[in-house]
């Protein structure tokens, strides 16, 4: 029923449309709020995110910013292809 | 306070620009790690192509910012905490399908699971925290715990 709510009320929405459809609210919550440490953890130790080094610094010609970048990106990507095997393709 | 209120619009207008950028949904930032759509690269691409050669002119003529004054821009080297953080930083970027950025955007908009991220994304700058409080802390951001980057 809450799923239903998030899903088609017009003004509330979770914003994870593609993830709920392959996953039930409860699983997509603990996998929404595990990834979002990794971020927060992440960005403190590389000292910046996608905006911070990925925009900024790399438009400044940092070079510890490329290769954030160029790391996240990669390992972004791959986690993504990890995601859609894990689930089948559906995701 | 006149920085404060300069700050506030560029804000404004960086969190408005994500919104209508569609960033804050985990399926735009998803179909663009599985490499379906070029839209955000293309974003990321343009913006950067246009500040990277404002920021080389502007720091070649040696200007000097209105609020700032003298203009300098800090450049690094590569350190292993950057790669560590950055993988990281992926790993999440791709399960949680948002950004720091992009999830205060989240709730702004009425997505309710940035309600979710964004006490997850300082749980991670906490424990960061806590394990390097031992360490000695200059400045934030990507200047703490400044060495020498041979520049």
């Amino acid at each position: 029923m809450v799923t239903q709510v998030l899903r088609e009320g017009s003004e509330v929405r979770s914003g994870y449309d593609a993830l709920q459809d392959v996953l039930p609210l409860g699983p997509t919550i603990v996998l929404v709020f595990a990834g979002a440490t990794l971020l927060g953890y992440g960005a403190a130790v590389a000292g910046g995110c996608t905006s911070g080094h990925g925009l900024c610094g790399t438009a400044q010609r940092s070079p510890a910013s490329f290769a954030v970048t160029a790391t996240f990106m990669t390992t972004a990507i791959l986690t993504t292809l990890v995601l859609r095997f894990a689930t089948g393709g559906d995701l | 306070m006149k920085l404060n209120l300069i700050g506030l619009l560029f804000g404004a207008l960086f969190g408005g620009l994500l919104a209508g950028a569609q960033l804050h949904e985990y399926d735009t930032i998803h179909a663009m790690l599985r490499l379906d759509e070029p839209d955000v690269f293309l974003l990321m691409g343009s913006a950067i192509a246009v500040s990277a050669p404002l920021l080389w002119l502007i720091e070649r003529r040696g200007m000097k910012t209105p609020f700032g004054g003298e203009f300098s821009l800090s450049r690094s080297m590569p350190q292993r905490h950057h790669i560590k953080g950055g993988a990281l930083f992926g790993i999440g970027w791709a399960i949680a399908g948002t950004c720091p950025a992009p999830a205060l955007v989240m709730v702004s908009s009425g997505a309710l699971l940035g309600l979710i991220a964004i006490p997850g994304i300082f749980l991670g700058l906490h424990i960061h925290e806590r394990e390097s409080q031992n360490q000695l802390h200059v400045g934030d951001g990507e200047h703490r715990n400044l060495q020498p980057t041979g520049k």
